[in-house]
């Protein structure tokens, strides 16, 4: 590839976001260092004056529009690669799965696949992918929905490739390679842009995907119950009809004449015990089995929808789903209109579950018409279970997170603690907080998705149509079982990157509740997704450049990426932010990250600012208003509460560690101690003996100079006598003052006899063979175990005799009757004399 | 209004019964009063079935005990389970049918010496190459009780009966050593009454057996055999216990009790006839196993699956094959 090339390409293609690599050619500049002007003092007045005072004295002042530098290379390219175009498609022959990824991953795979080396024909392949990127933006804008993936990717592929200036040759070959590209993306599949949309269209592919195979299944087993209730039916005709059996006239016609008149064949038949069986089923059951099996029959969930989708109206949009697998109810109050939704759909579906009922009691000889019959009518939405609820329709609820938070706080908590697999999904917009926009000044945001969690059975998530492939597990997980889901979705103001950076900015992080997933918090809450999960930010790394004329990057800086930041985003928060004007020292000025952790007194002293980058793409210290920065303290408390849920930070795990650490640290300092003590006493003692020894040698030798060899032995005990070490019985020791006691004879309690005492009777359970021989005995002090072995009952409830004579009967010699409790029983002597040989 | 919701609740509670869990006791597999003497091994052996069956959670509606006639034959009776109380000597018919059909089902034959060895011998021979899935308990008192006391296959030389009022005058058949000879054994056990826990241990494994586990339980008879197993019971050194990885677990509590044991290999099929001809000791335990015996369901479950047009398609294959 030319360095012409290269860079064509690089304009070509769009920008990574989420990799968080800092991109090329895109640095912001240094604004030019001007002298410190004379009124330096008066301007940081200003400043501080604007940071405490608020909004409203400084209102309109700022005319200037800031965006986040951290965003900065990717705002001033405009065109970031998200997750969009995706491609969507719905399992079908050969794929069991849903497809629910971006088309660009799905591109590079199959490119990966076909051109696996880099290469002139892989090249050209990338370039055609990223016209087709771009092309497809500009298509998927005009169609404003979903649109037929294998159309639009052969045309927008044909075009771009005539539009390539190549030979003819090449053209064929690179069209076939092209081809083959296309045909490897999975077929019958759809492309959307990113829309408010997106979330409604992968909610229809969650419910198609949930709720599809489970009404097959359930159609299928229907259709088994049928035929077995035919069989049933059959058996029961071929019986007859008035519950007299078949074979009664068939003794009749085997006897022939001969017997008539000598015998009555029904009677004979009355005396033998087959006459005795059950009669025929009566007509009414069978007219009722009737029914449900052709109810059963004729079960089809064909043109049925898979879900029922309740909106105030402003939410019809095109679906590129099976026709019918969508049904819209507009309704004023959707989470109060969602409720009547379900029951409109579930309703004409409980004659179904009744002859599915009445078809399994019959089935399994169950069925008691008396009672189940009426019962079977009296049923109703309320007792259905969850196999059946199941099969229904899945209702969705599309609503503003303000009202479902504010007047319909009521209609949300009833759905969700309900069995009703209603779901409602809650439009939020995380930046808009009443506090900031000066409307309701002192209200803060409230936490819808945490006000889910409060209902502690319902599915929550945390999503956004920006990762639709994180928003579809949580549908696909919501819908797993039929039960009510909340879903709280960022509203984006504009393009995808404005979701993704509520998301980094924790201004919406993103979670899952899965209430069937354990008891605790670690496994029911799934907190994937976030970037950067640990820490308190994300940041992002930026290229910035010194001069204005100098273009290319000079340094990198990296930005912690704030809810400050994001509000850069929101122009109706223009008013928070004030460029810090040149003079006011940086002293002053702390970073918003750094300022909330400092106490109240030193943040008082302090600017909080982030970084923005103006329209000359100059970087710009940007002083905040206290009332954001309180804001963004919140955003910040609230995503360590989640921190803490998930188990990616909690205090109490912090708090024991320190406390074993000490504990551990403190036991180590006393071991040490102890050893040190213990150390410093043997070297002293070392030391005295050594000079003892030196002392002996010495005393040793000085005799061995005067005498003679004979007298050596001698010598020893003298040398010993020279050791100082004191006699025992100088000093008593620490160990003898602890013995002395001992040495005392034993307090006389300890001495008494034993009293003589009562040996309980035992069985010796395991070995017992179940004879019922004590059992019959004495019910009573001879009981069973939940093994059904022999064990005491209540020993007090027989005799002594009674256990000798069982102990003696006992075929496994398992009974062991211990002594007498009763000392006046008659024939003692006798008896314990017999018991002797089974102690 | 109140009357009726009342009833109301009663009802879905019914309605749901099948579908709540269930696990059952004792209890569950406990029939009527058994009507054995006091002493009675069999007594012992309905226990351990019913323990077997609890431990395992067999729905006692998924069990079936087949017996033929005799003392011992009275057992489906004392089963809440399903239950066939057959024809003398025919246990074995009938079961190898309820299987053929219902491979699903549990199945516990439970014979005597005089129902097995004798006039069900045929039965007996064929039912173990049949080699189905099935547990016969050979219930082995020595003597015909339910008739009152006659001369059984097994009565020991010397037994005096209402037959024999001189003593049974031929040598006993040996039940193991019979069925070790048939074609396609491929579980034979060996066990006593009146140790609960090689009795369980023993049935236990034959119930885990794919095939045909017979068992052959020494029952005592305390009404007419009552000597016949005196000394085995009084003193335990008489038996000897088969051990193997393979073979019946041996509890530590069995160690204690009998000193003799020794290590037999399973799969030995020479060395377990070997042993069942020994008359030193009475071994106990698993004399022979092979899981890799044909089984006749292999052959009788075929479409067992069909659907009623598939069963009608074969049925008109069938007729066809007789058209002229």
């Amino acid at each position: 590839m030319t360095d012409t090339e290269a860079r064509e390409m690089q304009e070509l293609s769009l920008l990574e976001f989420r990799t968080g690599d800092v991109p090329e050619g895109a640095a912001a500049r240094r604004p030019p260092r001007s002298a410190k002007p004379a009124d330096a003092r008066s301007l940081e007045t200003s400043l501080r004056r604007f940071t405490l005072g608020g909004v409203a004295a400084q209102a309109g002042e700022s005319a200037e529009r800031f965006v986040p530098a951290a965003l900065y290379p990717w705002l001033s390219r405009g065109q970031v690669r998200g997750d969009y175009p995706l491609f969507l498609a719905l399992p079908r022959d050969g794929r069991e799965e849903l497809v629910v990824a971006p088309l660009a991953t799905l591109l590079r795979t199959a490119l990966d696949r076909l051109v696996p080396t880099a290469s002139e024909e892989r090249e050209s392949l990338e370039r055609t992918v990223a016209q087709l990127e771009r092309s497809l933006r500009a298509r998927l804008a005009e169609a404003a929905g979903p649109v037929d993936a294998d159309a639009i990717l052969a045309g927008a592929g044909r075009e771009i490739l005539e539009s390539q200036a190549i030979a003819g040759d090449e053209r064929d070959d690179l069209r076939d390679q092209w081809d083959a590209l296309l045909a490897a993306l999975p077929d019958g599949g759809f492309l959307v842009d990113f829309s408010e949309d997106v979330s409604l269209h992968l909610l229809v592919l969650a419910a198609l995907r949930s709720v599809g195979p489970r009404r097959a299944e359930f159609v299928r087993e229907a259709r088994d119950l049928a035929s077995r209730v035919r069989g049933l039916l059959r058996a029961d005709e071929a019986r007859g009809d008035s519950g007299v059996p078949a074979s009664d006239h068939k003794l009749g016609g085997r006897l022939g004449s001969a017997a008539a008149g000598r015998l009555d064949p029904s009677r004979f038949a009355d005396i033998t015990s087959h006459r005795h069986r059950k009669a025929g089923l009566g007509d009414e059951r069978r007219q009722a089995l009737e029914r449900a099996a052709e109810r059963l029959e004729s079960l089809t969930f064909e043109g049925e929808p898979v879900l029922v989708l309740v909106h105030d109206g402003t939410r019809g949009f095109a679906s590129a789903e099976p026709a019918g697998a969508r049904v819209d109810v507009v309704g004023e109050n959707p989470a109060r209109a969602a409720v009547a939704a379900f029951a409109d759909h579930a309703s004409p579906w409980l004659d179904v579950f009744r002859a599915v009922r009445l078809a399994r009691l019959e089935l399994s000889g169950r069925l008691d018409p008396s009672r189940h019959v009426p019962a079977l009518q009296d049923l109703a939405l309320d007792g259905l279970r969850e196999s059946e609820i199941a099969v229904l329709p899945v209702v969705a609820a599309v609503e503003e997170g303000d009202r479902l938070g504010g007047p319909e706080a009521g209609s949300l908590s009833r759905v969700l603690l309900s069995d009703w697999p209603i779901q409602i999904l809650a439009v939020v917009e995380p930046g808009r907080v009443p506090f900031l926009l000066g409307e309701e000044p002192q209200v803060e945001r409230l936490e819808l998705a945490y006000l889910g969690l409060s209902h502690r059975h319902a599915f929550v998530q945390q999503s956004a149509s920006a990762r639709p492939e994180h928003l579809m597990e949580g549908f696909l997980r919501a819908l797993d079982r039929p039960r009510p889901g909340l879903h709280v979705l960022a509203r984006s103001v504009g393009a995808a990157l404005d979701a993704e950076a509520a998301l980094e900015s924790r201004a919406h992080p993103f979670f899952r509740y899965d209430p069937d997933r354990g008891t605790t918090w670690a496994g029911r809450l799934d907190f994937s997704g976030n970037p950067s999960p640990e820490m308190d930010w994300m940041s992002r790394r930026i290229s910035v450049s010194e001069s204005p004329e100098d273009g290319t990057a000079s340094d990198l800086l990296e930005l912690p990426f704030t809810f400050a930041d994001y509000a850069l985003l929101d122009t109706e928060l223009d008013a928070h932010f004030r460029p810090v004007p040149d003079g006011v020292p940086d002293e002053a000025l702390i970073g918003i990250d750094t300022y909330l952790g400092l106490s109240e007194d030193d943040q008082l002293r302090r600017i909080p600012t982030v970084w923005g980058v103006d329209d000359e793409g100059c970087l710009r210290r940007l002083a905040v208003t206290r009332r954001l920065a309180r804001v963004t303290a919140r955003r910040l408390d609230f995503w360590r509460t989640m921190q803490e849920l998930a188990g990616v930070k909690n205090a109490y795990v912090e708090e024991a560690v320190r406390r074993v650490r000490a504990e551990i640290e403190a036991r180590f300092a006393e071991e040490r101690a102890t050893l040190e003590a213990g150390h410093a006493k043997a070297l002293r003692e070392t030391e005295r003996t050594a000079v003892q020894a030196a002392m002996s040698r010495l005393a040793r030798r000085l005799l061995d100079l005067d005498l003679a060899a004979g007298l050596e032995a001698k010598s020893a005990p003298v040398a010993s006598a020279a050791v100082p070490s004191p006699p025992a019985a100088a000093a008593p020791s620490e160990s003898e003052k602890t013995e002395a006691p001992a040495a005392e004879p034993p307090p006389p309690a300890a001495v008494a006899a034993p009293r003589p005492e009562v040996e309980d009777p035992w069985i010796d359970s395991p070995l017992c063979t179940t004879c019922n021989d004590c059992i019959n005995l004495n019910s009573l002090l001879f009981v069973y175990d939940s093994n059904k072995q022999a064990t005491i009952g209540d020993a007090t409830k027989g005799t002594y005799a009674q256990l000798v004579l069982a102990a003696e009967k006992c075929p496994a010699r398992c009974i062991h009757p211990g002594t007498p409790r009763d000392p006046n029983e008659p024939n003692l002597p006798e008896l314990v004399q017999r018991a002797e040989r089974f102690r | 209004m109140s009357h009726h919701h009342h009833h109301h609740g009663d009802q879905d509670d019914d309605l749901l019964v099948e579908e709540v869990p269930r696990y059952f006791t004792l209890e569950d597999y406990e029939g009527g009063v058994a009507r054995w003497c006091p002493g009675c091994g069999d007594l012992a052996v309905l226990t351990a079935v019913q323990k077997i069956l609890r431990d395992e959670q067999i729905p006692p509606e998924r069990t079936v005990c087949v017996s033929g006639i005799g003392c011992s034959s009275r057992f489906p009776h004392y089963m809440k389970t399903y239950g066939f109380h057959g024809l003398h000597g025919r246990a074995l018919p009938v079961a190898c049918g309820v299987k053929s059909r219902r491979p699903d089902l549990t199945v516990w034959v439970a014979t005597g010496d005089g129902d097995c060895c004798s006039i069900g011998a045929g039965h007996w021979v064929h039912g173990i190459r049949y080699n189905m899935d099935l547990v016969i308990m050979l219930f082995d008192n020595n003597v015909y009780g339910l008739t009152k006391n006659q001369t059984s296959p097994t009565s020991p030389i010397g037994l005096h009966t209402n037959t024999h009022p001189g003593g049974a005058i031929l040598p006993p058949l040996n039940p193991i050593q019979t069925t070790l000879g048939f074609t396609n054994a491929s579980f034979v056990a060996q066990t006593v009454d009146w140790n609960p826990i090689h009795l369980q241990a023993t049935l236990q494994a034959a119930y885990k057996h794919r095939g045909t586990g017979f068992v052959r339980i020494l029952q005592r008879c305390p009404t007419y055999t009552a000597g016949v197993f005196e000394d085995l019971v009084r003193d335990p050194s008489r038996l000897l216990v088969l051990e193997h990885e393979d073979g019946i677990p041996v509890a530590d509590s069995l160690r204690r009790i009998f000193p003799n044991r020794t290590t037999h290999d399973p799969s030995d099929l020479a060395a377990a006839r070997a042993l069942a001809d020994r008359t030193d000791y009475v071994p106990i335990g698993l004399f022979f196993r092979d899981e890799k015996r044909p089984c006749y369901e292999e052959f009788s479950e075929r479409g067992l699956n069909f659907t009623a047009e598939e069963r009608l398609a074969a049925l008109e294959r069938e007729v066809d094959r007789f058209l002229v």
